[in-house]
């Protein structure tokens, strides 16, 4: 594990940290803007499904490439680097709070066996897209 | 048929849309920063000292997730009951607790749950995770007092208390 005492591991967090948040707040931002006719374009739900399937494909790719790197990572440099995609871009990018807040607000969105059906449907995506995308990510490395 | 943004409105939501004024892009996206730097620091602290603590990779994030999702449930509830500033949602709902709990990192510990046990395994483990972050964000969303809403029922948690003219915490 990385050293805790590392200032540039953490400068590293919060900058990747932001970064992943701006992205994921810019997607939540055009999936919910209205088109003429007051219907978001897209539920906002689905930019966090995005966020999250993206998050976990580029951690996967991410992992990938740092094994091939293997040795390289000796210098204080990579560490960072690794911190900055991997904890904090590729950690804040995706989220959890928000999407179990997407999943109730589906299940509440409509009557009861509609609801939980996309509400139910959502986490599906969620459950079988992250090992998918994050498998795509590792895979495509290389 | 999909939801209108009226609909959307009526829920709690994470998003910048819900309720309150829309405030400018630019000062949108800097709450967001902000806070998203703040959770992602907070979410690192946590999970290598619980990490170290616990020698168990998989039960730090699931605990910064919980706590994530506990904390939004009350934070949106709290909202949809006032008229909260407009730079709240965006920083706290978005950017801090948006980035303190993580989906990535998660299904990475899945990953590595299973090649140590089965892949069977890991799936329970995400399964579990998710349905623990909901029954979080409930908890909390109903501490919070928002359950009641729309429901037909008495409000629930520090609304109760409040009511009895005692102050919430």
């Amino acid at each position: 594990m990385i050293g805790v005492s590392d200032t540039t591991h953490w400068i590293s967090i919060a900058a990747g940290g932001a970064a992943g948040a701006v992205l994921r707040g810019l997607l939540a931002r055009a999936a919910a803007s209205p088109s003429p006719d007051r219907m978001p374009r897209f539920d906002p739900a689905l930019a966090t499904l995005a966020a999250n399937l993206g998050a976990c494909a580029l951690l996967g790719a991410w992992t990938a490439e740092a094994e091939l790197a293997g040795a390289a990572a000796s210098s204080g440099f990579p560490g960072a680097l690794s911190a900055f995609v991997a904890i904090g871009f590729c950690g804040s990018l995706s989220t959890f709070s928000t999407l179990c807040a997407d999943a109730i607000r589906l299940a509440r969105a409509e009557p009861r066996p509609r609801g939980a059906g996309r509400a139910f449907g959502y986490l599906l995506a969620h459950l079988a897209g992250g090992p998918l995308a994050l498998a795509a990510g590792l895979s495509s490395a290389g | 048929m999909p939801p209108t943004i009226e609909s959307m409105r009526a829920a709690p939501s994470a998003l910048p849309t819900t309720k309150t004024a829309p405030i400018g892009l630019a000062r949108e996206l800097a709450l967001v920063a902000a806070g998203g730097m703040i959770g992602a620091l907070a979410r690192a602290a946590l999970a290598t000292r619980a990490a170290t603590s616990l020698e168990t990779f998989a039960i730090s994030t699931q605990l910064v997730n919980s706590m994530g999702a506990f904390a939004l449930g009350l934070l949106l509830a709290t909202l949809e009951r006032g008229h909260p500033r407009p730079s709240l949602r965006p920083f706290l709902a978005v950017g801090v607790l948006g980035s303190f709990t993580t989906f990535s990192t998660l299904v990475d510990d899945g990953r590595l749950l299973a090649s140590s046990r089965s892949p069977l395994v890991a799936i329970a483990f995400l399964a579990l995770s998710i349905a623990a972050g909901l029954v979080a964000f409930l908890l909390g969303q109903w501490l919070g007092g928002g359950l009641g809403r729309g429901y037909g029922r008495g409000r629930g948690g520090f609304s109760r208390l409040r009511s009895h003219g005692r102050s919430a915490p």
